[in-house]
């Protein structure tokens, strides 16, 4: 019997999967009927909350005035002070509440077995979360990361049992890279723990990354107990900013919270998008920003891995950014600078003709060298390349201009629907029209839309240490 | 109160969810997003359109209801798919005695879908079904629906770098594996 012999290994697995597991779409008759539906219980939902809302009235009125109360208190530089330590840092740990008691491990805790290593380094708990670290150690890289013969994998971060039996929900959870020394860090989030529950256990069914069949332990529990934080539990204290007349009125970009650690500050802000051009949207802020001192000299600085970032939020125009100034001796004031951000045009528009001819081959350009426009923007398109699936078009504009959207009017492509690849910086980006099955040719009409735009500009702060670090030596000025 | 001339399919999911609970506008934009995700996830799961989108419209009536509590320390897509996870764990204590994932199109093809198949999407069949399930979700997660690595993580409570190691690991013994199998 002849041996049939097996298909060409897919060049790029990637795309053969996307292929593979591309679905019929639902259709339309479902998706405008469920729509419906759900638009319905929406507006049953609202109904019965306006019978509520009624009786909630004068309660409302009263959290009314508490809010207005507590916009005055956090804008009023006289108060700033009084709230300064609600909020606490501590370093690997993060941000904390720190109105209400702590509490953190009695003492590291540490398992080995069959030379294998898990250590709960650390564990503080406040009214809001139970933050976790533990290490795993001694695992050998041909044992974290066998040869796929066993494909069952024990990916789970650490479960935390409680001594009634019941189980804390894990909220975030990071780490498991097994840096090639053996030893995979981890930092999990869990709800808190229970003010009157002072013990936990941390439960691993085996050990993350490993394949079921190799002999390392399962079943590991390490028990952990909880004892107030001390007083001198080493926190840096949160400093909420108010911001000056000048910067809230202008609202470009604000400095929110500083804190000091060992090594520094760390800045935590938000940027306020404004006068970008009409029908323009902001969608972030690039490059990281500059940092100098007073001389001009630029300040290293690193991304806080430890802070959590509020949500960009678009409909607003808000970015949220931090950054953790390494050192604490400069000529000051520090002046922050972005220099560019990020917007595209949704609503903008062109489009020109394209000719493949009847029988287009693959590899086959065509040089087209048209000068159009979009958004008010010149941009040349310079070429089409006939693809495996589709067309790949090279553009040139100006150096800000990163990416535009490209489809083929009145054509469905199987995926990649407009996609886009970012610029070099240099103005020159390929945009593909996206993957067909059966590859468009003839007298095509190609839209291009969605341009996205680099915007730059200066928007910069400067800030320096003031009495709220009492114990910082500030070189004379 | 709808948002002022706001074009909703470009409010990030956040943005999105913190408006869904009182304006049906913001409900409707995250329902496009994601009711082509969720039923081609389902789609894969079941490999049957009706049940696709039996359990799609449940999900999106579970999320309606539960949007109140949905905690934007999360994803969107994570808190939206841990509800589609559970609605095939209800799927799965069902049919405890039928287990679904021997129907699903993935699996075990039936020899007439393999013959129709190209020989590339044949051998997938093949190789995949060979897969445990936790890699096979995680392929239709990433795949299927769509899912970024982060959300992924989030949704199946590891990190991001073990999702994607467990990924490209996967996509390491399909390679390896792609000439060693044939029948």
């Amino acid at each position: 019997m002849s041996k049939k012999h097996p298909p060409v290994l897919p060049v790029d697995l990637d795309k053969e999967l996307s292929d593979y597991y591309v679905s019929p779409e639902p259709s339309r008759e479902f998706v405008t009927r469920l729509e419906r539906e759900l638009h319905s219980k929406f507006n049953e939902k609202e109904k019965s909350k306006v019978l509520i809302k009624s009786a909630k009235l004068k309660l409302s009125l009263g959290f009314a005035f508490a809010v207005a109360l507590i916009i005055f208190l956090v804008t009023s530089p006289t108060v700033v002070a009084a709230m300064m330590r609600l909020l606490g840092y501590i370093p690997n740990i993060g941000l904390v509440e720190s109105g209400s008691p702590l509490r953190v491990l009695a003492e590291p805790v540490s398992l080995t077995r069959d030379g294998v290593t898990i250590t709960v380094q650390e564990v503080v708990i406040s009214s809001q979360e139970t933050v976790v670290l533990y290490t795993v150690n001694n695992i050998s890289p041909s044992v974290a990361y066998p040869d796929l013969d066993a494909m069952r994998h024990c990916g789970l971060f650490a479960g935390m049992k409680l001594p009634d039996g019941s189980s804390l929900e894990i909220t975030d959870g990071q780490g498991g890279e097994n840096g090639g020394n053996g030893e995979a860090k981890y930092h999990v989030t869990y709800e808190p723990v229970p003010t009157d529950v002072n013990e936990a256990t941390l439960v691993l069914p085996c050990i993350p990354n490993t394949q079921s069949d190799t002999k390392l332990p399962e079943n590991w529990e390490l028990s952990l107990r909880f004892i107030p934080a001390s007083a001198d539990l080493i926190m840096s204290p949160v400093y909420e900013v108010a911001p000056s007349l000048e910067a809230a009125n202008e609202k470009s970009l604000i400095l929110e919270k500083v804190l000091e650690t060992d090594n520094g500050y760390i800045l935590i802000g938000k940027f306020h998008s404004i006068n970008l051009p009409d029908g323009a949207q902001g969608f972030g802020i690039t490059p990281w920003p500059k940092v100098t001192d007073a001389d001009g000299q630029e300040v290293s600085f690193t991304t806080p891995v430890d802070i959590e970032l509020d949500e960009d939020d678009l409909s607003a125009q808000v970015f949220s950014w931090a950054i953790e100034i390494d050192g604490k001796q400069f000529n000051w004031p520090l002046t922050i600078a972005f220099q560019s951000l990020n917007a595209y045009y949704p609503d903008a528009q062109t489009e020109f003709e394209f000719a493949t001819g009847p029988n287009p081959q693959m590899g086959q350009v065509w040089d087209l060298n048209l000068d159009l426009e979009i958004a008010g923007y010149p941009l040349r398109v310079v070429s089409a390349t006939r693809t495996e699936d589709g067309y790949d078009f090279a553009f040139e504009g100006e150096s800000w201009i990163r990416y535009v959207d490209v489809t083929i009017a009145g054509t469905t492509p199987k995926a990649g629907r407009g996609g886009g690849q970012d610029s070099d910086g240099k103005g020159h980006f390929i945009s593909s029209a996206g993957r067909y099955e059966e590859i468009p040719s003839g007298k095509l009409t190609i839209i291009l839309n969605n341009p996205a735009i680099e915007f730059p500009g200066t928007w910069q702060l400067q800030w320096q240490p003031d009495d709220a670090f009492p114990g910082t030596n500030l070189p004379e000025q | 109160m709808p948002l002022p001339m706001t074009d909703y399919s470009l409010l990030s999911d956040a943005a999105l969810a913190r408006e869904a609970s009182h304006d049906a506008e913001a409900f409707s934009a995250l329902y496009r997003r994601y009711v082509t995700p969720l039923y081609s996830y389902f789609y894969h799961r079941l490999g049957n359109a009706g049940e696709a989108e039996d359990l799609t419209a449940q999900v999106f009536m579970d999320a309606l209801e539960g949007l109140t509590s949905y905690r934007e320390h999360g994803r969107f897509s994570s808190w939206l798919f841990t509800i589609a996870h559970r609605r095939m764990v209800d799927v799965y204590r069902q049919c405890a005695t039928d287990p679904l994932e021997d129907d699903a199109p993935d699996g075990s093809p039936d020899l007439q879908t393999v013959i129709e198949r190209n020989e590339t999407h044949a051998r997938l069949d093949l190789l995949l079904g060979k897969l445990d399930e936790e890699r096979q979700e995680l392929l239709r997660l990433r795949f299927a629906a769509g899912l970024e690595f982060a959300e992924i993580a989030l949704l199946l409570k590891r990190s991001e770098g073990a999702v994607k190691m467990s990924l490209y690991r996967t996509l390491d013994w399909l390679k390896a594996n792609w000439e060693n199998h044939h029948e």
